[in-house]
């Protein structure tokens, strides 16, 4: 597909990969590429139109008009939030699936379908959005009814989930066959963690088929009423579920990447299993977080599904933030590639963008995005943030840091191990996930900042000058200045990213394998002993960022409480 | 390949094999602090200041929009600063987020006492986002939707202005919806009463209150000074069928002589009360259409009057001779 | 090749049976999900009180 990899397939359609050894078939390399490209292309969309945002909410430019600013905005956020993400994480679960299990894809005609209609879908909120004219608004991500967005927004909106749901049956064919095919095997971790990822999303898309198809039916006249209440908790099983599906698409990436670039070994298969079976079970009931400062839903439905039952998902998560690096850790010191409490992590590849990446990735999506997700999700909390820019300032933490430099790193080496191209530019390859990482980060900060702090409200264009009042939200104009410097810097950090990319696949020299890696492959062959089980290895490296973690997540947790007790009196 | 590979089968009962000391250790803090997390914020429903618990009530937005209506109506007026705030009658607040204002505001509201908020949108999803005009991050924000009312408790220890901004996108006009109340500690002296413009006229003759039903055909007295004769007609419709005095209310000059035009059957008129040297004695017979009567009123005073059989409607008059 | 693996004829430990059903797992979540998210939700909405 597209005619620009340098690598040949056998008469059967397989082809065996010199760097992580799995062997790969031309079918599901095809749709590998396919959906993959088309993800890059909606990152390049997603992050023109975020110049233009970013560009207005630093008033100082205010680049756009109310009207067009919520258009943009739109655009914005669903070529990013959805378009990016989805397109990519179908690319992943055949990764995940096929190319880990050395299998063809089957159904590739339902592939094929789902792609249309994903692509089909994406115009057609597009065109929607883009000739939304009154009594029609801006559906902006969450279309919140009785606002009516165009028509052809939501039979968008509807095909594309359509679309992701039959280009994911391939992946669960896949597992289905396997599973038959070798009862007693246990799925490699990659695997089983991606097949967790397509249940999340399915659980996901149903819930915004739900949600859409009867306002598609009621947007034509055909449903008198739509219950404001009933969609905001439908509407989130997606609006949320969406970015759940990121985030076990991402640790998986995590897990992959750590192991083919770094060396890392699974620390325990029992231990990550269970949490990502903790996540299977709980992670959806975030939802939840965006109807914690809403009528009609009751107190008790509002702490279980909040706290994904008592916080079984974030102990899911923490579970993860120690596995990786732990098998890193461990994976490194059993190949000699380092001692005392971090040499492991000095000695790690920090020039190839593909493991920077990864570990920016890591750090930043737990520190901003993680920490503040479960802070805002706590019900109390959840006043403070609710609606601010610290909302967007989260989820730029998550997905536009943690999620967007996963899928960048992942994408590097799509470049090289399913393209076959080695990278251009050198200095700036090395650099790219540094700037994005850096830059991105800095503006997840101040908007959090800036919404909990100042209170500054989400969705507007300007908060500078609300029409025939006094009040502004003057004092807070210097963290919209650092808030807009660095979100210039970021989109060039993704420009950045996409020049390389792109780049590569059209000029980049044929990869010839990385020597570094192969090196790690040979490590353990050399003679003596066989290294200890990675249980044994010492995993101190690990315990003391962990903790350094844990420590940063307890303060600024109180911080929060301290912040919401000088609130006035609320309820009973 | 690799052993202990994620991309790998796990080989055997990999149950079995024990897990690291640390990561053992880690899982433990995790634990406690998931249990930390979930008993914190079920502790604060019970200790904390700060909880966004009320009941909710589903009605239609025109009936919530009604609410906010009757409870401005009864809302009187003080002067903080030369800004004009409606007082709350008691100690509930109604406010209604519509597209693109906030009806209710701007109110008035004393510190530290306990105020039932009530906040429901007469269109669309709306958010109400507070905070103190002086400090900026005492700030919390609530979600409004149409068809529902959510009623919710809230004291404010700090006077000070508070500037409520809608940070729920709802069409165009959005960025323009803003409002605010001022916490004071007001006089109750420099409270103007609400307005008497309307039902609480003629000591509440024509409200549900007094004798009979609700006069729904009354909207204030017509005046009709300046001659000696007028006209009112009885039974016309009004109250739900022919069931009015039409004008319900009049204004007369000493002297006039007012005519009583029956329109329907079966009315009559007695006099509830007059001044006390008025000697009107109404027409007690019940008559059908095309029956006509007529008195002359002297006195200065208000005359109220009512049809017997069709009081309970709200048929109700007023012959105010000023 | 872990040095730990049991031999063959050792029964699998039920919980990593329980891992290796992926299927049974898919469907309890999905159920679990339903009843907490949805069905108890939906509960709370139908029970507003009409005011």
């Amino acid at each position: 597909m597209f005619g620009l990899s340098t690598y040949t397939y056998d008469d059967e359609g397989f082809r065996t990969c010199n760097t992580t050894g799995l062997t790969i078939h031309k079918s599901a390399e095809d749709m590998v590429k396919l959906f993959g490209v088309t993800g890059i292309v909606a990152l390049l969309v997603g992050g023109i139109f975020a110049l233009f945002v970013a560009l207005t909410r630093w008033e100082i430019v205010g680049l756009l008009g109310a009207a067009d600013y919520y258009r943009y905005l739109t655009i914005h956020a669903w070529y990013l939030l959805i378009f990016w993400m989805v397109f990519m994480e179908i690319a992943i679960l055949y990764v995940g699936g096929n190319f880990v299990l050395g299998r063809r894809l089957p159904l590739q005609s339902l592939a094929k379908a789902g792609y249309a209609l994903m692509v089909g879908g994406a115009l057609l909120i597009t065109w929607g959005t883009w000739t939304q004219s009154v009594p029609d608004q801006a559906p902006l991500l969450t279309s919140y009814a009785p606002l009516p967005s165009p028509t052809e927004f939501y039979l968008g909106v509807d095909l594309f989930l359509l679309g992701a749901l039959v280009a994911a049956l391939p992946f669960l064919a896949t597992i289905w066959r396997e599973k038959r095919e070798h009862p007693n095997r246990t799925l490699p971790l990659i695997t089983f963690g991606a097949f967790c990822t397509s249940i999340v999303a399915a659980e996901a898309i149903v819930g915004g088929l739900i949600t859409y198809v009867p306002t598609l039916a009621w947007r034509l006249g055909y449903l008198a009423h739509i219950d404001p209440a009933w969609y905001r908790q439908m509407y989130w099983i997606i609006g949320h579920g969406s970015q759940q599906i990121n985030l076990l698409a991402m640790i998986t990436i995590w897990y992959f990447m750590t192991h083919v670039i770094g060396g890392a070994v699974v620390a325990s298969e029992k231990v990550s299993r269970f949490a990502f079976v903790l996540y299977l079970f709980f992670i959806n009931m975030g939802a939840a977080h965006h109807l914690m400062s809403d009528p009609a839903v009751g107190l008790g439905w509002r702490l279980w599904n909040t706290s994904y039952a008592a916080y079984g998902a974030v102990i899911a998560s923490m579970i993860h933030a120690f596995a990786i690096p732990a098998g890193l850790e461990a994976g490194r010191r059993r190949k000699n590639k380092g001692g005392g409490l971090f040499g492991w992590l000095w000695s790690a590849p920090w020039r190839d963008p593909g493991f920077s990446a990864t570990i920016l990735s890591i750090i930043l999506f737990g520190f901003l995005g993680g920490i503040t997700g479960v802070m805002m999700g706590q019900m109390q909390l959840n006043m403070t943030w609710h609606n601010t820019l610290a909302v967007p300032g989260h989820f730029h933490g998550t997905v536009a840091t943690g999620t967007t430099l996963a899928f960048m790193g992942l994408g590097y080496y799509v470049v090289r191990l399913v393209f076959g191209r080695e990278w251009i530019g050198d200095i700036l390859a090395t650099v790219q996930p540094y700037l994005y990482g850096a830059a991105m980060g800095v503006v997840a900060l101040m908007m959090m900042y800036l919404g909990v702090l100042f209170g500054v409200p989400r969705r507007h264009p300007s908060v500078m000058d609300i029409p025939g009042t006094a009040f502004s939200f003057e004092a807070a104009t210097p963290f919209f200045a650092v808030f807009g410097i660095f979100a210039v810097l970021a989109i060039i950090g993704g420009g950045l990213f996409l020049a390389i990319a792109v780049g590569s696949l059209l000029f980049g020299d044929p990869f010839d394998g990385d020597p570094r890696i192969t090196a790690l492959r040979t490590a353990a062959a050399d003679g003596g002993e066989a290294p200890a089980a990675p249980h044994h290895q010492e995993m101190r490296g690990t315990f003391v960022f962990v903790l350094v973690f844990f420590v940063t997540f307890v303060v600024l947790w109180a911080l929060n409480w301290v912040l919401l007790a000088q609130l006035w009196q609320i309820g009973p | 390949m690799d052993d202990h590979s994620p991309l790998e089968s796990p080989e055997g009962n990999w149950w079995n094999r024990s897990v690291n000391r640390r990561e053992t250790m880690w899982l433990g803090i995790s634990g406690a602090w998931a249990l930390t997390l979930f008993g914190w914020m079920l502790g604060w429903t019970q200790v904390g200041d700060q909880n966004q618990i009320g009941p909710t009530y589903e009605l239609s937005p025109d009936a919530y929009r009604e609410k906010v209506q009757a409870y401005k109506q009864d809302s009187g007026v003080v002067t903080i600063d030369g800004e004009q705030l409606s007082v709350p009658p008691g100690t509930d607040v109604y406010i209604g987020a519509l597209q693109w204002a906030w009806d209710g505001l701007p109110v008035a509201l004393r510190p530290g006492t306990e105020y039932t908020f009530h906040i429901g949108a007469y269109d669309v999803q709306h958010g109400f986002s507070v905070r103190h005009a002086d400090n900026l991050s005492q700030q919390m924000s609530l979600q409004v939707l149409p068809g529902y009312e959510w009623v919710l408790d809230m004291t404010f220890d700090d006077p000070g202005t508070y500037h409520v901004v809608c940070n729920e996108f709802c069409g165009t006009g959005h960025r323009s919806m803003h409002g605010a109340f001022t916490v004071a500690d007001y006089d109750d002296a420099d409270v103007t009463a609400p307005d008497d413009g309307g039902q609480a006229a003629y000591g509440g003759w024509f409200t549900s209150g007094a004798r009979g039903g609700t006069t729904q055909n009354f909207t204030g007295a017509v005046d009709r000074t300046g001659t000696d004769a007028t006209t009112v007609t009885v039974g016309a419709q009004g109250n739900g069928g022919p069931y009015a005095f039409a004008p319900a209310a009049i204004q007369v000059d000493p002297g006039t002589t007012v005519t009583f035009e029956w329109v329907s059957d079966t009315h009559n008129l007695l006099v509830d009360h007059q001044p006390d040297a008025g000697d009107w004695g109404g027409h007690t017979s019940i008559e059908n259409t095309g029956f006509s009567t007529e008195a002359t009123f002297e006195t200065p005073g208000v005359y109220a009057y009512y049809c017997d059989p069709h009081v309970p409607l709200g048929m109700k008059g007023v012959v105010e001779v000023v | 090749m872990s040095e730990d693996s049991d031999q063959a004829a050792d029964p699998v430990p039920w919980p990593q049976q329980l891992l290796d059903s992926e299927w049974l797992l898919a469907l309890a979540a999905v159920l679990f999900f339903t009843l907490s998210y949805i069905v108890l939700g939906l509960v709370d909405l139908v029970s507003v009180p009409t005011g």
